[in-house]
């Protein structure tokens, strides 16, 4: 334990450090002011674990450097003892009131005081404990933080999402559609503008939810559709629907939209997040003979959804207007 | 070494420090004691006297001189309220002033026992 003792009496300093010494403390540097105490506090590289202050001391007192040493030196927890020969209940008043932890009353009664001493370093030692364990769990966080970051053209798998799939199982399950299952499914592309902004700024768990979140937000528009739905990457979602829904896509992007932001989603500073989704594509499978044909459409939906969020905010023709999408028909399976 | 064998081996190494240390106190308080009575300025005076007192209490028992130590204690006591009065005035309360005479005697005392005569050095 590194202790910093502050008494204006060297010979104080002296029984000090021979009853520091006898107890097992040899780590101890002296200070003969406040000024001086604040000296050290200010040089030291490895911060004190413990203080020993006088009261009555020329310039500051030990009640005045008590009080610095918590408010201003950021010593909170680490142990402060005032050993001194002021007895009278104000400085004890004072003391306790300046942040002291404990209080000896010269003359010293050796075993008392290192008695004290002891408690100080129990007291010491479990606060180093709990800092170690802060800076344990911070970095576990962050390393964790860092595990779960993707990047942000991957695909993310939405596992707690009813209805979400990954892109190869939302594949797998557009091959086994006869040409009849075809005729009636139609695949759209949702993306949420402004995802490489959300990507940078949100933590890998919070961008995690946010499409689990925005996910959940489109199929909830979907409702009724059988709709099923995979990440592409970079906030690009497709959907496959296999029955019947008739709907206008811009409105059903709105819908999303209002879904997701009813969710009141915050990032890690308290800012709410804005993630109004566009439809950035839509293919009616219709005539389609086979699974392969759609999942070559669904490549291309992916493809451009992803293209459309990292290169722009908005969906918009060579004209500069903004590109709308009307329904698709028909969603009524035969 | 056992520690109060360590702790008395410090203790015998700081006394003769604290003697040359009883005995300036000792001379300032020859000097400074008629002066209560006198015209000087008190709050310097009182403000001196209550740092020797302190001093003096929060080391002598700790090197053995426990009858000093507590009698120190008892004259700082007695001047703390003093010194904190923005304007002292006199005349000063008697038990201030019987307490420091007590202190002087013992003062007086230890140093007698301490002297190269009595303890034959």
């Amino acid at each position: 334990m590194k202790i910093l003792a502050v008494d204006d009496d060297v010979l104080i300093h002296g029984v000090l450090r021979t009853v520091l010494g006898g107890a097992g403390y040899d780590d101890v540097t002296f200070a003969a002011s406040a000024n001086e105490a604040r000296t050290q506090v200010g040089a030291t590289s490895a911060p004190y674990d413990a203080y020993l202050l006088d009261i009555q001391m020329p310039g500051d007192d030990g009640i005045a450097l008590c009080r610095w040493l918590r408010k201003e030196a950021g010593c909170r927890a680490e142990p402060i003892i005032m050993i001194t020969a002021m007895s009278a209940r104000a400085f004890l008043d004072g003391a306790f009131q300046a942040g002291a932890t404990d209080y000896v009353t010269k003359p010293f009664d050796v075993t008392e005081l290192a008695t004290r001493i002891r408690q100080a370093d129990r007291q010491s030692q479990a606060n180093r404990r709990i800092r170690d364990d802060a800076i344990r769990l911070r970095a576990l966080k962050a390393a964790l933080e860092d595990m779960r970051r993707v990047d942000l053209a991957a695909s993310v798998a939405l596992d707690d999402v009813d209805g979400a799939l990954a892109p190869l199982a939302l594949e797998n399950y557009l091959l086994r559609l006869g040409r009849g299952d075809l005729a009636g499914t139609s695949l759209i592309a949702f993306r949420l503008p402004g995802i490489t902004r959300l990507h940078a700024r949100l933590a890998a768990t919070a961008y995690r939810d946010l499409l689990a979140d925005a996910a959940e937000s489109i199929l909830a528009a979907l409702q009724g559709s059988g709709a099923l739905l995979a990440h592409a990457g970079a906030g690009a979602f497709v959907t496959v629907l296999p029955r019947g829904f008739e709907a206008d896509l811009d409105e059903v992007a709105t819908l999303a939209s209002q879904v997701l932001d009813d969710l009141g989603l915050i990032d890690d500073t308290g800012l709410p997040i804005a993630a109004p989704f566009v439809v950035a594509g839509a293919h009616h499978c219709g005539m389609m003979t086979s699974g392969r044909d759609a999942i070559g459409v669904l490549h291309a939906l992916s493809a451009r959804a992803r293209v459309d969020s990292l290169e722009s905010a908005e969906p918009v023709h060579q004209d500069g207007s903004r590109q709308r999408f009307g329904l698709v028909r028909p969603f009524a399976r035969r | 070494m056992a520690m109060s064998a360590v702790l008395k081996t410090t203790i015998d190494r700081l006394k003769p420090r604290f003697i040359v240390n009883l005995t300036e106190w000792q001379a300032s308080f020859r000097a400074l004691r008629p002066e209560l009575s006198g015209d000087a300025d008190l709050p310097p005076l009182l403000k001196e006297l209550r740092f020797a007192t302190h001093r003096m209490a929060g080391l002598a028992g700790t090197l053995g001189f426990r009858p000093l130590g507590r009698l120190a204690q008892q004259a700082e006591a007695q001047l703390v309220p003093l010194t904190d009065e923005a304007a002292p005035t006199r005349p000063l309360p008697p038990a201030m002033l019987a307490s420091l005479d007590a202190l002087m005697t013992e003062m007086d005392r230890v140093l007698a026992d301490a002297s190269p005569a009595r303890t034959g050095r």
